[in-house]
């Protein structure tokens, strides 16, 4: 029953997408992170399902759909620049057929972001890319949440529905990051959701309930990341709120709850390694790792191409008794060492550079639209979005996802959401200056829906 | 039993997602936000059709 409930969703996309062309590039964040063709075994697995998809999103697009396209501003620029040096860096990689398989998806994940302000333009759209972006990771959130709240999680167990495939969310690291940071949304969405029918009660649980599980699924994964995004979550979060009393008081009551059913020693040892880092062979490796990456860019400024660390050589000193050892090929485990081993330091600095822009475009949102009652859940969107994206930031010191889909929607939502502001206020302007462009506003613009 | 229950709630709220984005989506003036005249014309005129010899023609009089 799954096999045809999760086809017909796919092919939903194709039916609703003929008449709303937006619906495709849905349908390929769908794709994207939900990965239908490993949770089912049916006829999904049999059809290039991602590549169908693609051809949809982008030919609706520009048959049907070129209206009131992104000004192409800096972000687009950087993004699309930063596609082409991890292109060009190819040209001298280390391992050039691993580097070319991980530039075949890392090359579409950054694309694809230039491509979602083209497509996501109004309100309506915005936040169904949101929700859909959402509800296909909390495919790996809901049933992580629910077996920890249950049972307990536990270090490297993978409770997800992808089983045997390392793909997208099934990292634990990555997954309690995604689930930190989809919180603020979801706290937005319980107050400003168009598309979740306006029921008070029914809309206030089940985003609570996505919440806890959210929590819970972070937590369940026994990452050490959850503990750094959880501080990096709460703080913003507090410092907005209006009363930051009961916030506070909320917090603490949620988190003692939390962590009493969620947790076990076996969690409170994992997590007390934060503090002894050096005695813990799996943060010890990083740290290795971290000091190889910034010898190899020492020698290779370019960076050494896609999946550069495969040649990559440690020694592990002895540690707690157990003798020492030499590792090859370790993973970077760091967002941030990962661009620059692979893309060298122009890499990096692009990298950052886009980064900070979308921080940077979400507060101007916030700055913008503070004061304006007909906009204020494009304020309180970009405050959730900039929370967000901090977190994932924050948590990427210890995840190596430069290139994760994942990463790259919540670096593009700022920019949506600017450009919407954007048109807002251009349209504005006309009116103001009494425009006699026959093609002016007629209507309330940019999705401005009640 | 999770995991399938976990499919059909999120399967199902992407599929309600999409509908009602896509009517959302309909209910908005879509060609007044850079449209062209032309366009707009059209589009109110099919929201709201007037008599047939009023309809937008394909190149319409400024």
């Amino acid at each position: 029953m799954r096999n045809l409930f999760v086809a017909l969703v796919y092919f939903s996309f194709f039916i609703v997408g003929a008449s709303a062309p937006f619906i495709f590039a849905l349908g390929y964040v769908w794709v994207d992170t939900f990965y239908p063709q490993y949770v089912t075994d049916g006829l999904l697995t049999q059809i290039p399902i991602s590549f169908l998809m693609a051809i949809a999103a982008i030919g609706g697009y520009f048959l049907a759909d070129r209206r009131s396209p992104p000004k192409f501003n800096l972000s687009l620029k950087l993004i699309l620049l930063f596609a082409v040096w991890t292109t060009i860096t190819l040209s001298w990689a280390v391992v050039p057929a691993d580097a070319w398989f991980k530039w075949g998806w890392a090359f579409k994940s950054v694309l694809f972001a230039v491509f979602i302000p083209y497509v996501f333009r109004t309100r309506v759209q915005i936040e169904a890319f949101i929700l859909v972006f959402y509800f296909s990771c909390a495919a790996t959130f809901i049933p992580t949440g629910l077996k920890t709240l249950m049972n307990g999680g536990g270090y490297g167990m993978n409770l997800g529905l992808i089983q045997g495939h390392n793909v997208g969310l099934s990292e634990s690291s990555f997954q309690a990051a995604a689930a930190i940071a989809f919180i603020p949304i979801l706290v937005y969405l319980r107050e400003y959701s168009l598309i979740i029918p306006p029921l008070k009660t029914p809309r206030l649980m089940m985003f609570a309930g996505l919440i806890v599980a959210d929590l819970a699924c972070s937590l369940g994964t026994f990452a050490r990341t959850a503990i750094i995004g959880v501080i990096i979550l709460v703080i913003p979060m507090w410092l907005q709120s209006r009363r930051k009393i009961l916030f506070a008081l909320l917090a603490a009551v949620a988190g003692v709850g939390i962590l009493t059913v969620a947790t076990s020693p076996a969690w409170e040892n994992r997590i007390s390694t934060i503090g002894t880092y050096n005695k813990d062979s799996s943060a010890y490796t990083r740290i290795l790792m971290w000091m190889w990456t910034l010898k190899f860019v020492g020698e290779h400024p370019l960076g050494g191409g896609f999946n550069s660390h495969e040649i990559s050589v440690i020694e592990m000193p002895s540690l707690n008794g157990e003798p020492g050892y030499v590792e090859k090929g370790r993973a970077f485990h760091n967002m941030y060492f990962e661009v620059l081993g692979e893309h060298g330091f122009p890499g990096l600095a692009i990298f950052l550079l886009i980064l900070f822009r979308s921080l940077m475009l979400a507060t101007q949102v916030v700055r913008r639209t503070r004061n304006r009652p007909d906009l204020v859940w494009a304020c309180n969107l970009g405050k959730a979005l900039r929370t967000s994206l901090m977190v994932m930031m924050a948590c990427a010191n210890f995840i190596g996802i430069g290139f994760q889909p994942v990463l790259w929607y919540f670096i593009a939502l700022p920019i949506c959401l600017r450009e919407y502001v954007r048109r807002v206020e251009r349209d504005e302007l006309a009116v103001k200056h009494g425009a006699t462009d026959p093609a002016a506003p007629l209507a309330p613009l940019a999705g401005s829906l009640p | 039993m999770i995991d399938t229950l976990t499919i059909l709630y999120t399967s199902g709220m992407v599929l309600l997602v999409l509908i009602k984005a896509a009517q959302l989506d309909r209910q908005m003036p879509w060609f007044a936000q850079g449209g062209t005249a032309k366009k707009t014309a059209r589009y109110n005129w099919r929201r709201n059709p007037g008599p047939a010899d009023e309809r937008p023609t394909e190149n319409p009089t400024p």
